[in-house]
């Protein structure tokens, strides 16, 4: 049945290997900082925007970005994923990456993004960027290009989102009905303070329709709901989760035993690291953190070697993505409400080389609200098990038991690892900067509760959100 | 680093580890010696006579264990007194600690507090703190930011250099005085130089808005005889959360600054062991704005309904007393707006009452604003998912205050009566009128001709304690207090001590109030509405710095080597 909440806030992740070409790389890492720069005038809020001169590179911004991403972009970065944790004597080339936080089908997202990319002036951009890596095609090719992009997008193996199914639109346009009731309601407080709250709702909802300043066409349409479509997949998935469960528990049950007896003797012998840098002292990390109410994390580590912790890492992975599907779509994820987007991404070693040497790596894109601290520190707070069950299949983790005990527990270990593996985001772009993911959601509450009739019981409810 | 079975550490205090550490863990002497002084000084350079100095110094040193010193020696004798002291790392590698062991210290506390001027929400000239961060080698020198908030003409201080901070207290002004003098005068005779000396007021039990303060405080498990009420099982937090060496909130043991097992003099001693963190900060208040703000608003919102049967009261006095107790969370008299939503209550409630409330009786803030101020410094039970969670998560974020208030106090309500007769009388006119004078005590004859502390500003010399500067105030103020977002609010950071320049909801039936600058700047060009209508700041930061407050064997290896 079709679903129109599939087709909002997805994740695109497009990976290609750079030439191995320094000048080419150096190229790039000045084009991503123009770009960077650029975002960080915008980014810095109330700031002035720096100018940016730098020897004819300057790029339009107002072009590249809001003008090509603004409508159906959540949230984008650059990222070179270069390998400088990797072992000396057996080194990744450098992958370039997009990670993009959008609305629609890949396909069709692509498309609008290279229809507006043909306005002049707009094109080089992504052509500057993308420049730098093997095989690829200029924007000007057309659909070789979507095409070229979508054979290099990777799956991402889990992906959660803070306000799942709700368009970048539909945000907007939830804030902006917000802003236009607060603004009413500071203008006419007192005159509302002697009507019940039906009333008040009426007149708000009367407001609203008089075409009141702020607001724009279409912008009374609230994102779609969670419909009958998403209830049947969710307890579809969930009846055959336990079906499947229930066949296979006896026949598999050695299989399982097996599986924990190895599990235990390889966290036996792990090796957790040892590292001991200060957490805080990572200039190039720091120095872009807390401008805006958001803040990204871009985490980088290899899957312990061998079939078994692959295994195991993509079943817990499979599991993570069902869960985020259909259990956590109210804007939190096993009690953590503060992140807006997060996926974990394999980057498989498809090199022709021995088994053993082959590493597959595990790439961790999140954008969070508040500080990074904060964030990590939710992690351990509230869903140390989850987490330690994703990366206990990783290297240098902190010791951990059963998969899922201990691990992230030891809270000043685990940043440590994470800082470890953090890995700088050349560019990255927020398209919500002033909300958290709470303020999402209530704003689209609000927006929901603003353009119909609501039950008297549901009212106080809804009036206390404003 | 070795790597220890947390298990094996407790984390309950026990009678023995007492001896080691500095009594300000446990006593803030508010009612015993009212007068302090935070003295800053920059040790010798040469390590034998900052030792020296040190030496000196160690003997009067009060301990939580006891026995110490009853009495600080001053020019010519002995006065009742106290003396606590705390260094940056910088002073610690200048009385000669190894290098190596000062590198083990927290990031944050080599950084200093004015590299965390982003996390902090203080002024920033971003691109030299990032200039700065590049080149860092060290990170033991406080190196100041070119911004104007140490401005000296308003009361600034650079500690910039500082080594050491001593904290001393005494129970009069004169006393205080010569504690002062008596430590001023020590430093110098080592060639130490002492810096500025911050002068507290005599400590009312209120901060200098008029609020009363110190009413929620954490205590430690196995303090020895806290306070006179038994502190709620919530209140009553891991000893690893206030000092180093011990098992902590999340049942870890912290990273400790220690020698190497192997080292041929000091192996494995752990030099945080039994210390503490201590931050500073000068945080002037603008208490005649505060009031001003809150007189005129009081008059705009007097008489508004904000639940079935209750209003804002209409007399402009009792409304602007009714909205500060909403920015602040609390009444002045102390009484929190859970216990008593609508009135400030007869009188202050009984120490055992007093603390006891809750925030799950209000998930939306009707009684008490989620984003007021002591709601963000301390959510209980409010801080998201189910109760025993929330708890969990506070009580890894908790700190100890010892802050003093310093320059002239007012009575708030003297001040609303000038303030709300006189529209446009001037802030001087009203200062004269509404100061509280400070009352002679007995055996203080010498308050005249003192003339030391400063009577044009009036703010708070604060200071905290906790194991953790990143987990416990730097936490605190940016993830509770000046987080725009806090726990759903948007765009609303803390109204009385945040950066200003936002507005501030004030949930109500039938909907919210909410609070913008009743003295907008005029309009200018491309300028913000939001920013136009935003609250003024009224707590502004002057200056400070990240200390550690060494165990007692800590001090004996800094002195005897």
């Amino acid at each position: 049945m079709f679903d129109p909440t599939r087709y909002a806030s997805r994740a695109l992740t497009i990976a290609a290997e750079l030439v191995a070409d320094d000048e080419s790389v150096d190229r790039l890492r000045s084009v991503l900082q123009v770009i960077h720069d650029d975002l960080t005038g915008n980014n810095t809020s109330k700031q002035k925007q720096r100018p940016v001169v730098r020897e004819g590179q300057a790029v339009r911004n107002d072009i590249f970005l809001p003008g090509l991403l603004a409508d159906d972009t959540h949230f984008m970065r650059f990222v070179i994923v270069d390998d400088k944790l990797g072992p000396a004597d057996n080194q990744l080339p450098l992958v370039l990456v997009w990670e993009s936080n959008h609305d629609g089908d890949p396909d069709d997202y692509l498309r609008n993004v290279l229809a507006r990319a043909s306005q002049p002036d707009a094109v080089l951009d992504f052509d500057r960027v993308f420049g730098a890596c093997i095989g690829y095609p200029a924007m000007a090719s057309g659909d070789a290009w979507v095409e070229w992009m979508l054979e290099h997008s990777l799956r991402a193996e889990a992906f959660y989102s803070g306000y799942r199914g709700v368009p970048k639109t539909k945000v907007k346009a939830a804030g902006r009905v917000h802003e236009v009731i607060r603004t009413y309601l500071d203008e006419h407080r007192l005159s509302l303070t002697t009507r019940t709250p039906i009333e008040v709702h009426d007149e708000i909802r009367r407001h609203l329709e008089s075409t009141p300043a702020g607001l724009e066409p279409g912008d009374l349409e609230p994102a779609v709901e969670r419909g009958l479509g998403f209830t049947l997949r969710k307890w579809a998935t969930l009846v055959l989760i336990g079906a499947a469960v229930l066949l296979l528990a006896l026949p598999l049950l050695p299989l399982t035993l097996a599986w924990y007896a190895v599990l235990r003797r390889r966290e036996a012998s792990d090796k957790p690291d040892t590292s001991n840098r200060a957490v805080h002292g990572m200039p190039d990390l720091i120095a872009v953190e807390d401008r805006i109410v958001q803040n990204q994390l871009t985490h980088l580590v290899d899957i312990k070697p061998g079939y078994f912790r692959y295994f195991t890492q993509r079943v817990v992975l499979l599991a993570i993505d069902q869960l985020a599907r259909i259990w956590f779509v109210h804007g939190e994820l096993g009690g953590i409400s503060s992140i807006h987007f997060a996926r974990w991404v394999i980057l498989h070693d498809r090199r022709d080389v021995e088994s053993k040497r082959r590493r597959h790596r595990l790439i961790f894109f999140s954008n969070y609200d508040f500080s990074w601290d904060s964030y990590l520190g939710e992690f351990v707070d509230r869903a140390a098990g989850g987490l330690t069950a994703v990366w206990s299949n990783t290297v240098g983790y902190p010791r951990t038991k059963n998969l899922i005990h201990d691990g992230a527990d030891d809270e000043e270990t685990f940043k440590q690892w994470a800082r470890d593996r953090q890995i700088a985001s050349q560019v990255w772009w927020s398209g919500v900067r002033y909300s958290s993911v709470d303020n999402i959601n209530n704003d689209i509450a609000v927006h929901r509760g603003a353009v119909r009739a609501l039950e008297p019981e549901d009212l106080p409810r809804w009036l206390v959100r404003l | 680093m070795s790597s220890i079975d947390p298990e094996a550490v407790p984390d309950t205090l026990d009678g023995a580890d007492l001896a080691q550490i500095q009594a300000l863990l446990f006593r803030g002497w508010a009612r015993k010696f009212r007068w302090s002084s935070f003295l800053f000084v920059e040790v010798p350079d040469d390590p034998d006579a900052a030792r020296a100095w040190l030496r000196d110094v160690r003997g009067d040193i009060a301990w939580a264990g006891g026995p110490g010193p009853e009495q600080l020696a001053v020019a010519g004798g002995q006065v009742p007194g106290r003396l606590q002291v705390a260094f940056t790392t910088k002073g610690l590698r200048k009385l000669g600690l190894d290098p190596q062991i000062v590198q083990r210290f927290p990031f944050e506390a080599k950084a200093g507090m004015e590299r965390r001027a982003r996390v902090l929400g203080d002024p920033v000239d971003d691109q030299r703190a990032a200039d700065d961060l590049e080149s860092l080698e060290q990170f033991e020198t406080n190196k100041p930011t070119p911004t104007d908030w140490k401005d000296q003409t308003r009361g600034g201080i650079d500690l910039s250099a500082c080594d050491a901070m001593l904290l001393l207290y005494a129970t009069t002004r004169k006393d205080r005085q010569a504690i002062d003098l008596a430590q001023r005068a020590l430093i110098k005779r080592f060639r130490g130089r002492p810096m500025a000396s911050e002068l507290s007021s005599r400590w009312l039990e209120r901060e200098p808005f008029g609020f009363a303060d110190g009413v929620s405080q954490p205590a430690i498990k196995g303090q020895p005889d806290a306070t006179t009420v038994p502190p709620s099982v919530n209140n009553t937090i891991a000893a690893g959360e206030l000092l180093l060496g011990y098992r902590n909130e999340y049942g870890q043991v912290p990273k400790s600054p220690q020698f190497d097992v192997g080292h041929p003099k000091h192996g494995g001693f752990d030099v945080g062991k039994n210390g503490t963190f201590l931050v500073f900060r000068k945080l002037e208040q603008d208490v005649i704005g505060f009031w001003r703000t809150f007189a005129k608003l009081g008059k705009r919102f007097a008489g508004q309904r904000v639940a079935e049967g209750h209003s804002v009261p209409t007399d402009p006095a009792a409304a602007a007393h009714w909205l500060a107790a909403r920015a602040m969370g609390r009444w002045t008299n102390g009484n929190s707006t859970m216990s008593c939503p609508f009135a400030p209550g007869e009188q202050r409630l009984p120490p055992e009452q007093i603390n006891a409330f809750t925030y799950g009786a209000d998930p939306h803030g009707l009684a008490c604003p989620i984003g007021s101020h002591v709601r963000r410094a301390n959510p209980r039970d409010q801080r998201g998912g189910p109760e025993s969670e929330s708890w969990k998560v506070v009580r890894r974020h908790r700190i100890l205050r010892r802050g003093r208030a310093y320059g002239r106090l007012f009575d708030p309500d003297q001040l609303l009566r000038k303030l709300l007769a006189e529209d446009t009388i001037t802030d001087d006119a009203i200062a004269a009128h509404a100061a509280i004078a400070s009352e002679p005590e007995a055996g203080d004859e010498a308050s005249a001709e003192a003339g030391d502390d400063d009577q044009t500003r009036s703010g708070l010399l604060f200071v905290c304690l906790q194991a953790s500067i990143t987990h416990g105030f730097e936490f605190v103020q940016q993830i509770w207090n000046n987080n725009p977002g806090f726990h759903g609010v948007f765009q609303e950071p803390d109204l009385v001590a945040g950066p200003g320049g936002s507005r501030f909801s004030i949930p109500a039936e039938p909907v919210r109030l909410r609070l913008d600058n009743p003295s907008p700047v005029p309009a200018a060009p491309d300028q913000d509405e939001d920013e136009r209508l935003g609250m003024p700041r009224f707590v502004i930061p002057r200056g400070g710095g990240y200390f550690f407050v060494p165990s007692r064997a800590t001090i004996d290896l800094l002195v005897d080597g």
